[in-house]
């Protein structure tokens, strides 16, 4: 199956893409030089920054420990509604300034983890980040998508039913 | 909304519903247009009407096949809300990456 663009083009320059059955790929830009992105995606004082964008969550818990074999665990608090959620897995591959495999689970799905393969690419300072999450199964990704959806979904069901609304006014 | 991934991941079925992006169409338009035949492409209309991303007008004697904008509206709303997120995540990172590049202001190891 062909990739799917899913979104339309972000003037964040962050995309995201459904590719094949089982994959969901996201890329970035950044202003500064592949060893620089690589350490603030694996040292632990940077993700308990990033990783939970303060004004949608916050992280309760970071554990990191990015070796080969090594675990780590994050607690996320959602802003929305005061829930936790839970995720964790183990780094596989660590490459630094260039690629990063780690596993990832969401506390619902512990059995079904992911597997993403983070590559950098420097070029003239600026580094591409190719994010590729890959799932198990189609059926794991459309779970593990559909569950995040409704929370999503709780979020932005009144912007889409004002969408729906003015497209039955235009029909 | 599990139902319209699972509709979706179907290759054929794929095919038929960017067909049908192009407008409203007879089962045997999708056959003609997609080379499938057409038993195949009655149950694969049938999966995506269960699932609720067509619905079907007869017209004369034909069944004519249009997809709802709903289902796709639902999918692209949460997709672009996850999209978000990591946007977001990644402009956190960028002011990290500013930060730890000032000359002079290099953390300890």
């Amino acid at each position: 199956m062909q990739a799917q663009p899913v979104t339309p083009a972000p003037d964040d320059g962050t995309t995201m893409t459904l590719e094949g059955d089982c994959d969901i790929v996201i890329t970035r830009s950044f202003r500064a030089p592949a060893s620089a992105v690589y350490r603030v995606l694996t040292e632990r004082e940077f993700i308990m920054r990033w990783w939970a964008p303060c004004s949608r969550a916050r992280l309760e818990v970071c554990e990191v420990d990015a070796q080969v074999g090594g675990k780590w665990r994050y607690v996320m608090r959602l802003a929305r509604d005061d829930s936790t959620v839970a995720f964790f897995g183990e780094y596989l591959t660590l490459q630094p300034g260039k690629r990063l495999v780690y596993t990832e689970a969401i506390e619902y799905f512990p059995d079904a983890p992911s597997t993403v393969t983070v590559t950098l690419e420097e070029r003239g300072g600026e580094t591409l980040m190719v994010q590729r999450a890959s799932y198990p199964s189609a059926e794991v990704r459309s779970t593990v998508i559909a569950t995040g959806m409704e929370h999503g979904m709780r979020e932005s069901m009144q912007e889409l039913t004002a969408v729906v609304d003015e497209l039955a006014a235009a029909a | 909304m599990l139902d319209t991934f699972q509709a979706l991941a179907e290759p054929n079925r794929l095919a038929i519903v960017s067909l049908l992006k192009a407008g409203p169409r007879s089962v045997g338009d999708v056959v003609d247009a997609l080379g499938i035949r057409q038993p195949q492409v009655s149950k694969h209309l049938s999966t995506l009407k269960a699932a609720g991303l067509v619905e079907v007008h007869p017209e004369a004697n034909r069944r004519i096949y249009r997809l709802r904008a709903q289902p796709f509206m639902s999918l692209q709303a949460w997709l672009e809300d996850y999209r978000a997120l990591w946007a977001a995540r990644f402009d956190e990172m960028d002011k990290i990456l500013e930060e730890i590049q000032q000359p002079g202001d290099e953390p300890e190891e």
